[in-house]
């Protein structure tokens, strides 16, 4: 069965999943995907319940390895696991995901691997735990790596697609990065989920935003204030997959409009801007701002309370987008 | 395969070594000729099985200690696996790399970068007891005895005694050196039987240059019915006088040439 006609098998289920959190999403998917993979083998290192994938463990507690707390071990274990047939999904917080780096570049990355890394609690997600537990940096890490995939799926909906796909569709190395609980709605049951491929999630002429994760929410918004303050068509794209990223979209638009903004729960400096920046640059260099954190994170009671902090509401985003939008039109 | 024979085997393998140490300067040579005899006890005395229908009905080699590679060459070759005279591109453009591929037939896992083999041992010996092979086939990872100071090491052996993976053994080429000498001296090691007896390892210590030994360890690491790790207490440079005195690593390539025939 494919996955798109896996995914439309049932419209209700996906509205169900859609109304959840998006690592509840992700812990049901690896669920349903292991009841017919009998090679799935799901991996975590003592974050079973926070990551949801304790609900794979209680299904297929024999496929299931629990680590502890050792996240360069449960890396190699999983590579371990690919290098013997299996096909591992690796899950921890995104933060303690990057300890592990230099043996997902060395063992992983380098043997080109059929390893799934599941991050989880990435960006400002995990806002009441602070600083140490809030991933700014992880996207740039990881699509640094030569054969890495990138995935940085925009809401609960789209991350269930992506693990679907990435384990249906895809062998090799990849990193999903997914957020905790806070997933405002962007896409539909019926929204295409392909790899390299951006979603236009909103179109327009005088300008574009690329975005990844769910800051789309408010890029939309922006965009909608700026066509009702001042009369801005604005373009939203998401763009999921960082790596690759789906060239022939972002320079079509980036010609189109003649202004690119980027928006994410990361630093822009090596993030989706800093990739789309590498990608114009050569392509269609076109004036850009980059919007993303502006420093280490904080403890907070809300991600919209982070999200203010850091200029990334709907109101300041648009802010931002007026005033770049007026340094550069050539209107 | 009687000790004599093992012995010669040895004997080729060192040579091979000192062929490729005479190639190239940055060689490791100390490291290679130290392991030499657990790798030929290993291949030819015990024997790994290199194929197998699924990956999991198979031996596996991990050499973890990656720098060590000029002596998997060395065996790969007496195999035939590899030309003897693949063995003087080592290092070069084209050749064979500095440090285990997995491209290069033979050679099961890309390492180089230390203390990452156990861990990726421990998921080949997971994934042999899903596929009820455990037991049957064996992972064999192959450390250093400078390599334990990396924490992921430990990671590694607390999940293998946790799991009791009974496919998986580990092999420490105990020679007292590390890179930048004894290791008594860069960071105490501490008793390291104790060390991996009490996370629940079962040690069994060996003369690393005495095939009577190594076969005897390896048959028991190899039916002892959870995670076993063979402490093989070696000599830097072993065989080759000069890096023997000294305990270094690398050695002149004039010098080795004219032991490499």
């Amino acid at each position: 069965m494919s996955t798109q006609s896996m995914l439309s098998s049932s419209r209700s289920r996906l509205e169900e999943i859609a109304r959840d959190t998006m690592r509840n999403a992700v812990g049901r998917a690896l669920v349903e995907l292991g009841e017919q993979d009998r090679d799935m083998v799901v991996l975590t290192a003592d974050v079973a319940r926070s990551t949801r994938t304790y609900m794979f463990g209680e299904r297929f507690p024999e496929r299931f390895v629990n680590v502890g707390i050792s996240e360069q071990d449960l890396v190699d274990f999983a590579a371990g696991l690919a290098l013997a047939g299996k096909r591992p999904w690796a899950a921890a917080f995104a933060m303690f995901m990057m300890r592990a780096w230099e043996q997902i570049r060395n063992t992983i990355d380098r043997m080109r691997l059929d390893v799934k890394l599941l991050a989880t609690h990435s960006g400002f997600s995990d806002h009441g735990d602070g600083a140490s537990h809030q991933s700014l940096e992880d996207i740039a890490l990881m699509r640094v790596l030569h054969n890495m995939v990138v995935v940085v799926p925009a809401d609960s909906l789209e991350a269930y697609k992506a693990v679907y796909t990435l384990h249906l569709e895809y062998r090799g190395p990849a990193y999903l990065r997914i957020g905790r609980d806070y997933s405002p709605r962007v896409t539909d049951p019926d929204t295409p989920f392909r790899l390299g491929r951006a979603n236009i999630l909103r179109d327009g002429e005088d300008l574009v935003i690329f975005g990844c994760g769910p800051l789309l929410y408010n890029a939309l918004k922006a965009a909608e204030l700026l066509e009702k303050e001042a009369g801005l068509k604005i373009a939203v794209a998401d763009v999921h997959t960082v790596k690759p990223l789906d060239r022939e979209t972002i320079v079509r638009y980036a010609s189109k409009t003649g202004l690119v903004v980027t928006v994410e729960e990361h630093y822009p400096r090596g993030g989706l801007g800093g990739a789309i920046a590498e990608l114009l640059a050569e392509e269609r260099p076109t004036p850009m701002l980059l919007i993303g954190a502006r420093g280490y994170g904080h403890s907070a009671r809300s991600v919209e309370d982070l999200y203010e902090r850091h200029c990334l509401t709907a109101e300041c985003i648009a802010r931002r987008v007026r005033e770049f939008y007026g340094k550069w039109s050539r209107r | 395969m009687r000790i004599e024979e093992l012995r010669s085997i040895a004997s080729r393998v060192r040579k091979r070594i000192l062929r490729m140490a005479a190639r190239d300067k940055s060689v490791h040579a100390g490291a290679s000729l130290s392991v030499t005899d657990i790798l030929v006890a290993l291949y030819f005395g015990i024997g790994v099985k290199m194929d197998g229908k699924k990956p999991t009905e198979r031996d596996w080699v991990i050499l973890s200690k990656g720098h060590a590679v000029p002596a998997l060459y060395a065996v790969l070759a007496e195999l035939g696996l590899l030309r003897e005279e693949e063995l003087d591109t080592i290092r070069d453009i084209d050749g064979l790399e500095g440090h285990p591929d997995y491209r290069t037939p033979g050679v099961d896992v890309s390492t180089g970068s230390l203390g990452q083999g156990l861990s990726i041992g421990a998921g080949i010996a997971y994934a042999m007891r899903l596929d009820g092979t455990e037991g049957r086939n064996f992972v064999y990872v192959i450390l250093g005895d400078g390599e334990l100071d990396e924490g992921q090491v430990w990671e590694a052996a607390t999940t293998a005694t946790h799991l009791r993976l009974k496919s998986l053994v580990a092999i420490v080429d105990v020679n007292g050196f590390q890179l930048d000498g004894p290791t008594d001296r860069i960071k105490s090691k501490g008793s390291l039987a104790a060390r991996w007896s009490s996370i629940g390892w079962h040690v069994i210590e060996a003369d690393g240059h005495s095939f009577r030994s190594l076969l005897s360890a390896l048959e028991e690491a190899r039916s002892y019915p959870g995670p076993a790790v063979i402490l093989a207490y070696t000599r830097r440079g072993r065989g080759l006088g000069l890096l023997e005195r000294t305990g270094g690593q690398h050695v002149d390539p004039e010098y080795a040439k004219q032991f490499s025939e």
